[in-house]
């Protein structure tokens, strides 16, 4: 149904229907702001909190004030701490239950009525009718699992207001809690799990010059930021430092120029180098550069250069020292032999140890080489 | 600072091999890439030998770099640290000594002895038949009581006369080589 905009003039006679329409009207185009601009979920607090019972045993569990937007575009505000109720949770799941199993604990909006104060007797028109509606909020405490569907729920049609979907309550997931095996009692609650109220923009523009993403509500100290823009303007990866500094890690500056202070790994091109390098002992498999993985040798994809050079002692007139063997199979397995022997072995007494080389390998991409 | 890679046999901590890389990897590697699926030992005690230690006898273990284990792995051993610091490479110990007994009616056993630092120490042992060419075998590992004799293996397999190359590798201690005649 198109939206309808009340209009007015003088001398109308309004009637409770005109004021009301009023009202949804505004009500309407709120709902399908939060509805198409935004995605549902918890805007600011409602987190499940855990404090020791009278019995010592187990947990008294609290709802805290906050605010959340459901996928209707209804804004439910919790306005005080509201402590979870063990005897509601045993109605609904008490049958059977699953002790340090998470129960889901969801929120919805629920309009009330409070009762009507009588203004006047005997004036016209009908006595006792609520005037106001209260916009409040109600707790499930859903069966195992319940969570799971709630991406599912219908949303309402476009030109509607924030009234559920075939009078199907939208909830909120805003933590869930575990029971004892009786189900009578709570014994932790958690508030993981929790979808948060996002927004749904093809274009987010700065007013400063400067626009930041970042992974906490506040400027975190060591939390990730995202920056764009600037003088000179740049994209800046980065971690605060403090409230309004942080530490560049990556940037891209407006000439395209990346500068990092880590390493960039990624696909290899063609033609394209990595080089390790060090000493190894007998025996041991040469090591492939960083990036490389024997698969890709075993494919053809990367032409591997070895270079190999004896590890020896400087020798010494007491000491002397002949490479005999270095060298390695096809599966870089080195193999490395050392003739060592003193003065009085030159003729012959000479002992044959294991040996070390230095080694150089060089990886190369193969042309044509699919990674 | 440079590290160094060094594979130690697990049970006694005795380096068998060491590797240095400009470009470290990060993180835990398994044994496998560093020797595959055993690392050959062709010299123990300066004796010649030609055996495997298979990788699930060996763990890598990244230490300070030290040149001079390059040159003679078999002088050093892992030693962890009990209050949980990193493990760091040591000299084995000079002291201590090592004898074999195989006899055709009892088999093989081992004496450690010269020892003041424990009363039992983790021993592997690979025996050889020479005197037929059999291929070497990697024992179970045994804990000999320091000052006695521990058997190694039973009386299977062990003729008298027959000549078997005895390696033992005794936790703190440098790896040993013997020639042992079956009595």
């Amino acid at each position: 149904m198109t939206p309808e905009r009340p209009a007015f003039f003088e001398g109308q006679i309004l009637a409770a229907a005109d004021l009301t329409s009023a009202i949804d009207y505004g009500r309407g185009q709120a709902a399908r702001h939060e509805r198409y601009l935004h995605d549902w979920g918890i805007a600011e607090g409602l987190e499940l909190t855990t404090a020791p019972d009278s019995s010592g045993q187990y947990v008294d569990v609290t709802l805290n004030p906050g605010v959340a937007i459901d996928g209707t575009g209804r804004e439910i505000i919790v306005p005080t701490s509201r402590l979870l109720s063990t005897a509601e949770f045993f109605i609904a799941n008490g049958a059977s239950p699953q002790a340090a199993t998470n129960y889901p604990i969801l929120l919805h909006g629920l309009d009330t009525n409070p009762p009507a104060a009588m203004l006047t007797t005997g004036a016209c028109g009908p006595g006792g009718q609520p005037a106001r509606t209260e916009e409040g909020f109600g707790l499930t405490y859903g069966a195992l699992g319940a969570e799971l569907s709630l991406d599912g729920q219908q949303v309402p049609d476009v030109t509607a207001g924030p009234v559920p979907a075939a009078g199907q309550l939208w909830e909120v997931l805003v933590g869930s809690v575990q029971c004892d095996a009786s189900g009578q009692h709570f014994t932790a609650a958690t508030s993981a799990g929790r979808r948060y109220a996002g927004v749904k923009a093809d274009t987010v523009s700065a007013r400063s010059g400067t626009l930041a993403l970042r992974s906490q509500p506040t400027a975190t100290p060591g939390q990730p930021v995202l920056m764009v823009g600037g003088d000179p303007p740049a994209l800046t990866f980065g971690l605060y430092q403090g409230a309004s500094s942080y530490l560049s890690l990556l940037t891209v500056s407006a000439q395209g120029d990346v500068t990092a202070s880590g390493s960039i790994k990624g696909q290899l091109a063609q033609g394209e180098t990595r080089v390790q390098s060090g000493t190894a002992t007998d025996g041991m498999i040469i090591p492939l550069p960083a990036g490389i993985t024997q698969d890709q040798v075993d494919r053809g994809a990367v032409i591997l250069h070895l270079f190999l050079t004896p590890h020896t002692p400087q020798s010494t007139p007491a000491t002397w020292y002949v490479p005999v063997d270095c060298s390695v199979d096809t599966s870089r397995r080195l193999s490395c032999q050392v003739l060592v022997g003193n003065s009085s072995s030159i003729s012959g007494g000479a002992q044959k140890q294991p040996g070390a080389a230095d080694y150089l390998i060089v990886a190369t991409v193969a042309s044509g080489a699919s990674q | 600072m440079t590290k160094l890679t060094v594979v130690q046999l697990k049970d006694t901590g005795h380096v068998l091999a060491a590797l240095t890389r400009a470009d470290p990897p990060q993180g835990t590697e398994p044994v496998g890439a560093l020797v595959g699926v055993g690392l050959p030992v062709s010299s123990v005690d300066g004796v010649t030998a030609d055996f495997t230690v298979p990788a699930q006898d060996l763990a890598p273990v990244t230490v300070d770099d030290q040149p001079e284990v390059l040159l003679n792995p078999q002088g050093f051993l892992v030693v962890q640290d009990p209050q949980g610091q990193a493990p760091q490479v040591t000299n084995v110990s000079a002291s201590g000594q090592v004898a074999f007994a195989i006899s055709a009616s009892s088999g093989a056993s081992v004496t450690v002895s010269n020892v003041t630092s424990a009363t039992k120490l983790p021993v592997v042992v690979v025996l050889q038949n020479v005197t037929s060419s059999q291929a070497p075998a990697i024992l179970p590992t045994v804990t000999a009581a320091v000052g006695a004799a521990t058997a190694v293996s039973g009386k299977t397999g062990f003729v008298t006369g027959d000549k078997w190359k005895t390696y033992a590798f005794v936790q703190g201690l440098s790896p040993t080589a013997e020639e042992v005649t079956v009595t």
